[in-house]
């Protein structure tokens, strides 16, 4: 376990010196640099305290980095509570009808633009219900609770549909390959009950490529939530990271992206840790799968 | 809705023979005729750039099997760098340090789009072509190209296609999420997210302005996506082996 930790905190080590090394390559060649006299080490330290972030007219950070995180925590939620057990029912039932109208359903999904969806919800919130849900409302020091969690849960509609569509796909695939069709037949044959067998190698098989989708659903969401953020306008994360491309502030926007692809190296680094360690625990269940 | 005018200021222009101001290119022109416009372009470009993407994942993960552990362990560290860089977080970089990049926009998005069809490709590859057939080509001396064109190419073609079309879908839901931000103008004329960032100055009269560009970007994708099983059947021909 320790050489496996090891590893893996090396490996992410150096990830993360590569982007840092990158950015910091960047940002020499930006005008909108100011801290051109930094060293390495100052820099990453300037970097990790949020120093650098100085794009005029940007939302506070805790606060910013505080909704987003809601918001895609809310959105993988979900993904997983709705995308897992629609996948698990694809993967079970196989009639012709069922395959065609879930897998129909995961491709038009998978197709739709997630900001497509986010107007949707922007025209309805403005036109049926006449209200805008956006602006510092829900960041303010008076907000209620209950508006914050609100207006996370809007933003995490349009974010977990392609999410809830690829965890379908993943978890429906791994049931099939768990059991193939004829292996279906030959249990029925054996009288083999299919619940239990389901409900016994299922819980085995589907732990990978729920992990394994992890970082991909973290990516997707991020790139979505700049849309979204902006489309709503609600200062959080992403729409920092759009009002400094705006802005055409380098410095705020190299640090800001570090930001958000060390949280996806972390994701990236954690998935593989925790897949290798159960795959060296139960051996036997990932040569089945 | 002030809130949107403030994100979305409007562009005004005066209308040649009166003093009533009319938004550029919106108002008149039906949004369904706007859209077929945009089609060629959008397509075209998407096209453009899942070629690039393919061909780069394509020669990754030949680089990977043919070279030695070094490169392989060098190209799989890159790869898996470039993945915890979100799409979306590299174009808005590559704007910020160049505004008008003109065809160079491809590149990028190419490049954007390339870890994740890469990462699909690879995990494809690498059941179907086993290390060890490399190995044996590398010590019967047969050069990069001659083992790609020989023998890895004919193999590939059929189990990788598919990824090409999905790199297209991706990279057409990358290009219209950052166009209709508002950020970027390709130099060939406007884009279905294009036209969704200039619908967005009249979202609450006029939302098939917004939608109609919406509804194309998810009709091709999803036609695509009908597609890849089709495809993927009238190429995959057994090949003969090497």
């Amino acid at each position: 376990m320790i050489r496996l930790l090891a590893k893996h905190v090396l490996l992410a080590g150096g990830r993360l010196l590569l982007l840092c090394v990158a950015i910091f390559l960047i940002l020499r060649s930006a005008d909108t640099y100011y801290e051109r006299d930094l060293s390495p080490v100052e820099f990453i330290e300037a970097v990790f305290s949020g120093r650098l972030v100085r794009a005029p007219g940007l939302p506070p950070l805790p606060a910013a980095i505080l909704h987003s995180l809601t918001t895609i925590v809310l959105a993988l939620v979900l993904s997983y509570g709705f995308g897992g057990p629609l996948g698990i029912i694809l993967g079970r039932y196989r009639m012709a009808w069922a395959q065609l109208i879930g897998h129909l359903l995961i491709s038009l999904a998978l197709a739709t633009p997630a900001f497509l969806v986010a107007y949707a919800v922007l025209y309805v919130s403005l036109t049926d219900w006449g209200i805008f849900i956006g602006g510092a409302s829900a960041l303010g020091a008076e907000a209620s609770p209950r508006a914050f969690a609100g207006q996370c849960l809007l933003l995490a509609i349009p974010l977990s549909l392609p999410g809830i569509a690829l965890i379908a796909r993943q978890v429906s695939q791994t049931v099939f390959q768990a059991f193939p069709e004829g292996s279906l037949k030959a249990f029925r044959s054996l009288g083999i009950p299919q619940r239990r067998l389901f409900d016994t190698v299922i819980a085995s098989a589907i732990w990978s490529p729920l992990l394994r989708a992890l970082p991909f659903l973290l990516s997707l969401f991020l790139s979505v939530l700049i849309v979204t953020e902006t489309v709503f306008f609600i200062p959080g994360f992403g729409y920092s990271l759009f009002k400094a491309a705006r802005e055409s502030d380098l410095q705020s926007l190299a640090v800001l992206s570090l930001w958000s692809s060390t949280a996806l190296l972390l994701a990236h680094g954690f998935v593989d840790l925790l897949e290798e360690w159960l795959k060296s625990r139960h051996p036997a269940t990932s040569e089945t799968r | 809705m002030n809130a949107v005018a403030f994100l979305f200021p409007l562009v005004l222009a005066l209308a040649p023979g009166g003093p009533e101001p009319l938004r550029a290119g919106t108002g008149l022109i039906d949004p369904l005729r706007e859209v077929g416009q945009a089609a060629a372009n959008s397509i075209l470009t998407n096209l453009a750039v899942a070629v690039i993407t393919y061909s780069l994942a394509l020669a990754h993960a030949f680089a990977l099997l043919y070279f030695g552990a070094w490169t392989r362990r060098i190209l799989q560290f890159t790869l898996g760098t470039l993945l915890c860089v979100s799409p979306m977080v590299l174009l808005l970089v590559i704007h910020a340090a160049k505004e008008d990049l003109g065809l160079l926009i491809v590149f990028s998005l190419a490049v954007a789009v390339y870890p994740l069809t890469a990462r699909l490709l690879l995990n494809r590859i690498h059941d179907a072509a086993p290390d060890f057939h490399f190995l044996q080509a590398r010590i019967l001396g047969h050069g990069p190209w001659g083992v790609f064109l020989g023998y890895a190419w004919p193999r590939f073609l059929p189990l990788t296609l598919p990824f090409f079309f999905l790199g297209f879908i991706h990279s057409l839901l990358v290009e219209s999420m950052f166009s209709s931000l508002g950020l970027i103008r390709f130099p060939q004329g406007e884009t279905w997210g294009g036209l969704i960032h200039r619908g967005l100055d009249e979202f609450l009269d006029r939302p098939e302005a917004v939608f109609a560009p919406g509804l194309a970007i998810m009709g091709t994708a999803f036609a695509t996506y009908a597609c890849i099983p089709v495809f993927d059947k009238l190429i995959s021909l057994p090949t003969e082996p090497t």
